[in-house]
């Protein structure tokens, strides 16, 4: 085929190209296009990781020492090699949040911020993990809807008022947490406390979950066309 | 149950490590499975409770709010909507907590199909335009709920409304070609035969079989009753019409689907829904002028539907027309005509094969044939010919749509021997007298008015003038 013969084609096939089908209408009311959600929840979490290694390399005052000044310079003196993990980390995972949202990546990325959680003083640390709360809720949204997907707004308000709720009572533990420390002396006493009575209240109720999960009978899956 | 892992997990290691900061961590997921357990009520299993989803057709122009189903899974052309209901879960998970979240994949036939995360309780409307008539899919819907917080994911329901019938819109011709030989004794035309009518023939001198004496005349040139005049009038006759939908193929405009291995867009008509709103309009002036129609399906060896009048036999002839379509497709593959134009280009065509022969259907007597074809293949000569030779008056509707370009080289030589053949078929009908009418150009109605008048003044030459011997 000659060269000019093979243009006229490309050309034509350009000029010719299949239309895209129609789509179908769906009227759901007031609504959000479901790559807005994916791009605010990869936004959050790159915020999220981004702020937590900073903070915990940099330290936020108080008595929290940030990450160690040798264990960031390591052998070679050189500071670099960890900013670039650290870097290749927020990328990472914010890419795996916008492409591929669900389990695993806020799995990971609650991981690494529980782990910086360690370097980093009280107050702003509950903001951390309220933080992380809500990136694993968009988390969870984003998985749930494709980038054309509408979402419902009437579907977030009211996920987002419970949302709220939980965050309300997680802010009001961190109040009775810094209040504990103001006082001084004790903090981590009351702290274990608190933690032993909800963790093992949580655990009650994810045992009688499961319990009732294994017992209950679930409708056949229909099968696969 | 991760996220409750996963927060108890963030619990135990601010617990041995001594960082109060990483046990908050994990207070907010523990709190949202403890809110969750607890709004699923402790009288239900995370398995139990489902929300049922319904998905109903609305009929067309139905009103906002206005839920009336389409009867009979009968539907028209155009836009198509549809109503999705989710009920609330059972048991308290939507109930008792606010609505959980439901997760929609709403799809149709020859459209993208779209998602949306929505509230059940609250029915959700969906539309799509499809411009094809006869059997068609409608909407179908999948549905997976999910509780509050994503604690709990129901199995994926799918449901699909029925079927639709489309039947084709009929529009609206001012005349028709009829048959050159009008039947019977009564009707809505005039006759070129005298009986009794409502068409003043002659007035002649009293005679045996005439009954209506015309006293004026009479008075003026016989006062004396001498002789006596009375009126003659020509009879009344009806027409009768049978209609013939060749549905051995159904071509788009898009010659990349002519071979069946691409399905049609919906959004474009094909050439039998073209066929069938030909068919469905001359169909309906037929009626209005008091005439009988028939129809015949030269693709399907059915019983011909048989000529009447009146409004339900084209009730009738609708749903007989919305029947038609082409047998099934690996059929097609084989017998298309398409597939042979195809074949003459060396696409590896088996020698030797013999393609079914079309036998003439029974046409009434007298009466007149529309014949809705594409005429892509040389079977509608040889019928044409047939009822040509035994005095019926034939009209060809061309039902092909108008084809898109396209860039491959070799459906582009393919589309132009097809384009040749037709011009030729074509001009050979016209040889013979038969009017081939373009359903897809513009002005089809006045193409088979002027066939009509056309036909008129052909009958009118051998009628006998109306006078006073």
């Amino acid at each position: 085929m000659s060269v000019e013969s093979r243009a006229q084609t490309v050309y034509l096939r350009w000029r010719y190209r299949d239309r895209p089908l129609p789509r179908i209408e769906l009227g759901v009311g007031a609504w959000l296009p479901g790559w807005l959600i994916r791009v605010a929840a990869a936004a959050a979490l790159l915020g999220l990781v981004w702020v937590a290694l900073r903070v915990a390399t940099d330290g936020g005052g108080g008595d929290v020492p940030p990450v160690d000044e040798g264990v960031r310079r390591g052998d070679t003196g050189d500071e670099s090699p960890l900013r670039l993990f650290g870097a290749v980390l927020v990328v990472g995972l914010t890419l795996w949040m916008a492409l591929w949202p669900g389990l695993g990546v806020c799995l990971t990325a609650g991981g690494v911020v529980v782990i910086t959680l360690m370097f980093v003083p009280l107050v702003p640390g509950i903001g951390l993990a309220v933080w992380l709360y809500m990136v694993w809720r968009m988390g969870w949204w984003a998985a749930r809807c494709q980038w054309r997907a509408k979402v419902q707004w009437r579907a977030l308000a009211v996920s987002l008022a419970r949302d709220l709720g939980v965050v309300a009572l997680t802010l009001a533990v961190g109040l009775v947490a810094v209040a504990a420390a103001a006082r001084g002396g004790g903090l981590t006493h009351a702290w274990g406390v608190v933690s032993l009575l909800v963790g093992g209240a949580a655990l009650v109720a994810l045992a009688w979950w499961v319990h009732r999960l294994a017992s209950t009978p679930r409708p056949p899956t229909p099968p696969r066309p | 149950m991760a996220q409750a892992v996963f927060g108890l997990g963030c619990l135990a290691f601010g617990l041995f490590s001594g960082r109060p900061v990483a046990a908050i961590a994990g207070v907010p997921l523990v709190a949202a499975f403890l809110w969750a357990w607890v709004a699923q009520g402790s009288g239900s299993g995370p398995g139990s409770g489902s929300g049922g989803v319904t998905v109903t057709e609305v009929a067309a122009g139905a009103a906002d709010g206005d839920r009336a189903a389409v009867p009979d899974g009968v539907g028209s052309a155009g836009k198509v909507r549809g109503l999705v209901e989710v009920a609330g879960m059972a048991s308290g998970v939507g109930a008792t907590s606010g609505s959980a979240v439901v997760r929609l994949r709403v799809a149709a036939p020859g459209h993208r199909p779209v998602e949306a995360l929505v509230v059940p309780g609250r029915p959700v409307e969906a539309a799509f335009t499809s411009w094809r008539t006869g059997r068609q899919g409608s909407f179908r819907v999948d549905c997976g709920p999910s509780g509050p917080f994503g604690l709990t994911e129901l199995p994926v329901q799918r449901v699909a409304a029925p079927d639709r019938l489309v039947l084709p819109q009929a529009g609206v011709l001012r005349r028709v070609p009829v048959p050159n030989r009008l039947r019977g004794l009564s009707g809505a035309r005039r006759s070129t035969r005298r009986g009794e009518g409502m068409d003043l023939q002659d007035i002649d001198l009293l005679g045996p079989g005439v009954r209506r004496i015309d006293w004026r005349t009479t008075a003026k040139r016989s006062p004396d009753l001498a002789q006596v005049y009375a009126r003659r009038t020509l009879a009344s006759a009806e027409a009768a019409g049978v209609l013939v939908i060749d549905s051995r193929d159904d071509l788009g405009p898009d010659l990349h689907t002519w071979t069946g291995l691409r399905p049609a867009r919906v959004d474009e008509a094909a050439s039998l829904d073209l066929a069938r709103h030909a068919a469905a309009s001359v169909a309906r002036a037929l009626i209005a002028a008091g005439d009988r129609v028939g129809f015949t399906d030269l693709g399907r060896r059915r019983r011909t539907l048989p000529a009447a009048a009146g409004q339900r036999h084209l009730r009738r002839v609708l749903y007989a027309l919305a029947l038609a379509e082409p047998r099934d497709r690996e059929e097609d593959l084989v017998s298309s005509q398409s597939l042979h134009v195809l074949e003459s280009l060396a696409l590896a065509a088996p020698g030797g094969e013999v393609m079914p022969k079309v036998r003439p259907p029974a046409v009434t007597a007298g009466a007149i044939v529309y014949l809705f074809t594409t005429l892509v293949d040389d079977e509608p000569m040889h019928l044409v010919r047939a009822w040509l030779e035994t005095g019926h008056r034939v009209v060809v509707v061309d039902t092909l749509p108008p084809v898109r370009p396209v860039a491959e080289r070799n459906l582009r030589l393919a589309w132009r021997i097809v384009t040749l053949e037709r011009a030729g078929r074509v001009q050979a009908l016209r040889a013979h007298g038969v009017p081939v009418v373009r359903w897809a150009a513009e002005g089809q109605a006045e193409l088979l008015d002027a066939a009509a008048r056309a036909a008129e003044r052909g009958r009118s030459m051998t009628s006998t003038g109306g006078g006073v011997r």
